[in-house]
């Protein structure tokens, strides 16, 4: 299938899914009644509408593009096809902070949780950008990346030993992960924030593209390494940061959608993988939120870490199966 | 001199020739504020207030509010920190009785009028209300409704008079938009919407009872329900809770047949004994049941660790051993106690005697809080060894093998 061809059915795809999920829920909206939204009148309708699912089907769409764009960056930049936005420990980083609020009972609610994670994941950036220019070479900035996972991992272990039952059950539910408590607000700036890191990103698609034939071609072909090297780990850092603090830690998008998208297409040009890895990503988060969702039946949802892996990991197995086959 | 800096950040003052001046003063108006002068916040803070404390209860209270003479008197609810220390939130039943406070402690918190009732998050909370009031009529319902045991509520839920919240993964927001009640029941976190543009709708009250370190303290907070529904389900509430509370007291201070045995609770996690402290709930209400405590001497409610190897000499040492399982399927028996924790063995006391409560066969988190006195008069009867007799079927039974 043609490139144009795929992102048009992947736009009609998307726009199909945030429909179906603006027009159902489990309450009837009188449709008539959103205008009413605008004006000072209280209306049920304006405010399911506007406050629980357009920024849930905003927030899952920024969710998708982005971690699917930095996850793309961190495979590229690395040469590593099992990196993604959290190797760097940016979602380590904010999910210590979280901990840290949640388990010694500082505070508490998802909007201690977003604030938390959003300095947590600050603190790891800045810790990784401080130490990026010191390391020669990607794989000690990679080893670097795990080893912050492990060390805050243990951290967050400690607090969740000592914890109380009611505050680790609290963190067990960040944890999930969730399209759910976005406001407009909150939504609409993730979404912006995503779609400017992706057109900057997208801007360097000839530098990533040097960049994919090795560090010694792309610098003797003028990509400026240090500098290319900053701008990811801000991109990928503002990202996941952002993302992680609104939806909690969101698992396999990061990892996965540039390796489906891989799959999918034969094109392996920046100019290419980005829109189209935006658009995979938040086509698989629109799909795994009707999962959260219980499919439209009542009371049989999962956790949307739970779903994503669940649908995810054997979309990208069948997707591999297939080239396979065909191939031999 | 605090008008005079508020007139001054409201723009009503211009001193062209000072601006060094003007911005010190504005700076300083930021810092200290423009809201009501302190001296007439902290009189009115300072006045003495009337309050109504609960009998066993820590984490609530009653503020009897000032009226004209006019006016029947009107109190606020008063609720507590996790520790018991200051208040978190005070509860008004309007904007009325808000207004007659001249000092709000914590969260103002009014309840939604003209609503189908409270909205609980757990299980407890409904057996708190069912316990004034059998036909759940000011339910309006709840979250994690899976776990709810009471018939009632189930049947309510099934013919649509109460609403499915959500919860398990996530709560059902739109549902708590199209139907708000007139306050949600929550624990002190875990609140679903504290950052959503429209939790005003929703009253938030946070409920404590979980931590009340006596079993009638937590019972008592069904007056806190029937209070927060109207005046006269506050009363018949208050007049449930006394015949729960004559009972229990009447089973605590009646003559016990049986000799006082040492019983310890708590299992094994993580390599480690846990078991509440000598402060909690299960403490209290063995006490009162006339056996002895073994970890008495742990103050606090929280759990206490214990190492293992202490374990085994204090379960030599002991002569029972209660704990509160979840185990679906045929009754729990010894062998499954054993198949939980094969090192179970080695904690088993020498008289071979273990007791439990079943969470999946009885409601221990609903019904039973809201009735300690037949959680007593159950622990008793298991002591005396005679027949249980009670109300409903017992939910703490010896093991069998």
């Amino acid at each position: 299938m043609k490139y144009k061809a795929t992102i048009l059915l992947t736009l009609a795809a998307i726009f199909g899914l945030a429909l179906s999920h603006m027009l159902s829920g489990s309450t009837n909206i009188d449709w008539g009644e959103l205008g009413l939204w605008f004006s000072s009148e209280p209306s049920i309708a304006g405010t399911v509408f506007f406050e629980v699912r357009l920024p849930r089907v905003l927030i899952a769409i920024a969710a998708g593009a982005g971690l699917g764009v930095s996850g793309l960056m961190m495979q590229t930049w690395f040469h590593n096809p099992l990196a993604g936005p959290s190797v760097l420990g940016v979602t380590s980083g904010a999910g210590m902070a979280v901990a840290l609020v949640v388990l010694t009972g500082i505070g508490g609610g998802w909007l201690a949780n977003a604030v938390a994670a959003s300095v947590g994941s600050w603190c790891a950036l800045g810790l990784v950008l401080f130490v990026a220019s010191r390391f020669r070479g990607l794989a000690s900035l990679l080893i670097f990346g795990l080893m912050l996972n492990y060390l805050l991992g243990a951290l967050v272990t400690v607090l969740q030993a000592e914890a109380e039952e009611n505050a680790l059950q609290q963190f067990v539910f960040w944890g999930m992960g969730t399209f759910g408590q976005a406001s407009l607000v909150t939504a609409s700036a993730v979404l912006v924030l995503v779609l400017a890191a992706s057109s900057i990103a997208f801007k360097q698609h000839e530098n990533l593209d040097k960049w994919t034939l090795g560090a010694v071609t792309a610098r003797s072909m003028g990509v400026n390494e240090s500098r290319l090297q900053r701008l990811l780990v801000v991109l990928t850092g503002l990202l996941a940061g952002s993302i992680t603090a609104v939806c909690g830690p969101v698992a396999f998008l990061g990892l996965a959608t540039p390796h489906l998208v891989k799959l999918l297409i034969p094109y392996r040009s920046h100019t290419r993988l980005i829109p189209m890895t935006a658009l995979i990503g938040a086509l698989l988060a629109l799909l795994a939120d009707w999962g959260v969702k219980g499919w439209g039946m009542a009371d049989s949802g999962w956790p949307l870490n739970a779903v994503l892996s669940m649908l995810g990991a054997p979309l990208v197995i069948w997707v591999l199966l297939q080239r396979n086959f065909s191939r031999s | 001199m605090e008008r005079y800096l508020c007139r001054i950040v409201h723009g009503k003052f211009i001193l062209r020739n000072h601006r060094i001046q003007v911005a010190l003063v504005i700076a300083s108006a930021l810092v200290m504020g423009c809201g009501v002068p302190k001296e007439n916040a902290k009189s009115a803070c300072q006045m003495p207030f009337e309050y109504a404390v609960p009998q066993f209860a820590e984490g609530f209270r009653w503020k009897f509010l000032p009226a004209s003479k006019a006016e029947q008197t009107q109190t606020c609810l008063e609720l507590f920190d996790v520790n018991f220390e200051t208040v978190e939130s005070t509860v008004y039943r309007d904007s009325m009785a808000l207004s007659l406070d001249p000092c709000p402690k914590g969260n103002a918190v009014v309840l939604r009028a003209a609503s189908q009732g409270l909205a609980t998050l757990s299980t407890t909370h409904v057996a708190l209300l069912q316990a004034w009031d059998d036909s759940l009529a000011h339910w309006a319902g709840g979250a994690f409704v899976n776990y709810i045991q009471s018939d009632i509520a189930q049947r309510r839920l099934a013919q649509q008079q109460a609403v499915n919240f959500g919860g398990n993964p996530e709560w059902d927001l739109e549902m708590l938009i199209a139907h708000p009640p007139s306050a949600l029941c929550i624990y002190p976190f875990g609140n679903p919407i504290d950052d959503a543009s429209w939790s005003e709708d929703v009253p938030i009250v946070p409920i404590l009872e979980y931590l009340e370190p006596h079993p009638l303290g937590r019972a008592e907070w069904m007056r806190v329900f029937g209070w927060m529904v109207n005046e006269e389900s506050g009363e018949k509430a208050s007049k449930r809770f006394e015949q729960i509370s004559s009972r229990y007291e009447a089973l605590r201070t009646s003559p016990k047949d049986y000799p006082k045995l040492r019983v310890f609770t708590g299992s094994v996690e993580q390599g480690e004994w846990h078991a509440p402290g000598g402060s909690s709930f299960i403490a209290r209400l063995l006490n009162d049941a006339g056996v002895e405590y073994v970890f008495q001497e742990y103050e606090g409610r929280e759990n206490v660790r214990i190492p293992l190897e202490e374990m085994m000499k204090v379960g030599n040492a002991s002569d029972a051993w209660g704990l509160v399982v979840q185990h679906t399927g045929d009754s729990f028996g010894m062998q499954d106690l054993l198949a939980m924790e094969d090192r179970n063995r080695l904690i088993i006391p020498a008289s071979n005697k273990v007791f439990a409560a079943n969470t999946a066969q009885c409601d221990y988190f609903g019904w039973w809080v809201a009735r300690p006195d037949v959680m007593l008069e159950n622990v008793m009867c298991l002591f005396d060894g005679g027949p249980c007799d009670l109300e409903v079927e017992p939910c703490f039974s010896w093991l069998k093998e």
